[in-house]
């Protein structure tokens, strides 16, 4: 047989080949193509290619379609969630529509909710509970439920709640998911001057942290209170299972500061960075900071620095005479003994 | 010029400048794989047999990859999955009249059998845009959908979806 007969049923045998692995379309009655002779595939693809408001009426063009609607996840750049005491919406961003709910019809984790978000994806998923209800279990429930199957990177959550499984909604929130690539910031909101936050309850939430890539902490409305929450156990737990925290008003003593400063010290990572702030007039332990530190603010912006040469770290006390919040910053440095560290965008 | 021969499931032959060819994974591999690309080898005597193409579809192939020649080809999914993709308007001529009839749907599947990504993502992409602001019906209604759902699941659906309308 001549060599070139024979390359030429190779060449047939290779197409043939690469077509078995190839989506082939059905065909109607009369050999033609239409959209849903389509392979799923291929629906899959075109579905891709459309933003989440553009997709919202493919549901009722036919099964093929609207199963093919709901494989392909969503992508948002935020989805917002806000339940309060007299409303709960859902509303991912470029979409002119959220899903409502109220006391009396509570927004359900239904099947068709949980396909429309199920796989999707938000840079950002920023969640408000503004609702001071006795028992919040049911509604974490719902909104876990929800928040399980969509990926973000970026997770804001606000609450004005002073109840007890607040940690078990902020973990359930994380679980099944690699938290450490997950920036989350965190606000208490204290809506009266009368609530008093629920310390034990709020540590454990704060112990019960996992790995994360960066954290912030705030208070909103009455933190002199709040401060009490971010004790040294607290801030030692927040500093070694991220590499990056912007904190609130806390309520530590030297040595909490100082081992948490250790964690900072041993760390491999050249960008680690902690922020937090003491008040003058409110904590308890200020005066034996200050002595430790030997620190007098004077009426300018005064800086103190701790260095640890060998490790590269340091500790930046700042402040002035007449403010009340002294700022405390813990990085590592360059060989110069300047700050290393990245400005994150929350 | 290297010219080398496709032929259509209708047995119709196509010869293709060998530079073209780049744009399609599937060809491609195969020259190379083959060696049909040896200056030694008599290309034109081993036509390469498309059995999934019919000639009327691969003749649209072909003009399309001739007018992107010299484009960078796309290789795998790794870009930017944000950027919206905007179909220029050459593409956009190109598919408008076959649009919402089997050419432009077996032109998509012929994109995706000869691993065309440029032409694939193009083509898709101008498919997904006669379906915006468009209702379900609407949409039926344009491609030639039959309506399956009887009137009781089509408002049951439509009260699910009320909130994204």
């Amino acid at each position: 047989m001549p060599a070139t007969t024979n390359k030429f049923r190779m060449v047939k045998n290779s197409i043939k080949a690469a077509a078995v692995k190839t989506i082939r379309p059905k065909r109607n009655k009369d050999n033609s193509t239409t959209i849903l002779s389509l392979p799923q595939e291929m629906l899959r693809e075109i579905i891709k290619e459309m933003s989440p408001q553009d997709r919202a009426p493919l549901g009722l063009v036919c099964r093929q379609i609207r199963c093919a609607d709901l494989e392909v996840p969503r992508e948002f750049e935020r989805i917002d969630m806000r339940w309060d005491e007299k409303e709960q919406w859902i509303m991912p961003s470029k979409m002119d529509c959220r899903i409502l709910g109220s006391n009396e019809r509570p927004i359900q984790a239904t099947p068709h909710i949980l396909s429309f978000f199920g796989r999707a994806k938000a840079d950002a998923l920023c969640i408000m509970y503004e609702k001071d209800a006795e028992d919040p279990k049911a509604d974490f429930e719902v909104i876990t439920s929800l928040c399980e199957p969509m990926a973000f990177d970026k997770l804001r959550v606000r609450w004005c709640n002073t109840a007890i499984h607040a940690d078990k909604f902020i973990s359930g929130l994380l679980a099944n998911r690699d938290s450490a690539n997950v920036q989350l910031a965190l606000t208490f909101h204290f809506a009266r001057a009368t609530t008093v936050p629920n310390i034990p309850s709020s540590r454990k939430l704060l112990m019960k942290l996992p790995k994360l890539k960066s954290f912030r902490l705030q208070w909103m409305g009455w933190s002199r209170l709040a401060s009490a929450i971010l004790d040294d156990s607290t801030l030692l737990h927040i500093v070694s299972n991220t590499d990056h925290a912007e904190l609130d008003l806390a309520e530590f003593t030297a040595q909490g500061l100082l081992d948490s400063f250790e964690v900072v010290c041993k760390s491999n990572f050249s960008k680690k960075y902690v922020k937090l702030y003491l008040s003058k007039c409110w904590s308890k332990g200020v005066k034996e900071i200050m002595q430790r530190f030997q620190i007098h603010f004077t009426g300018m912006m005064t800086e103190y620095r701790h260095v640890d040469r060998e490790r590269q770290a340091v500790l930046i006390i700042s402040g002035r005479a007449y403010d009340d919040k002294v700022c405390f910053q813990m990085c590592k440095s360059d060989q110069n003994e300047n700050a290393t560290f990245d400005i994150i965008q929350w | 010029m290297v010219l080398i021969t496709l032929v259509s499931s209708d047995e119709q032959n196509f010869p293709v400048e060998r530079e073209l060819l780049k744009q399609s994974g599937t060809i491609e591999t195969l020259i190379v794989n083959m060696n049909l690309d040896d200056e030694d080898t008599d290309a034109a005597a081993m036509p390469i047999p498309l059995p999934n193409v019919k000639g009327d579809v691969l003749e649209k192939v072909i003009q399309w990859m001739e007018h992107h020649k010299g484009d960078p080809v796309k290789e795998g999914d790794n870009e930017d999955n944000n950027a919206e993709i905007v179909v220029p308007q050459w593409d956009d001529d190109f598919f408008k009249p076959a649009m919402y009839g089997s050419k432009h749907l077996e032109l998509t599947v012929a994109a995706s059998y000869l691993d065309i990504k440029n032409l694939l993502t193009l083509s898709c992409k101008a498919i997904s845009n006669t379906f915006k602001g468009k209702t379900g019906p609407q949409i039926r209604e344009e491609w030639g959908v039959p309506n399956e759902f009887t009137p009781e699941e089509e408002e049951a659906i439509r009260k699910e979806n009320e909130w994204s309308e």
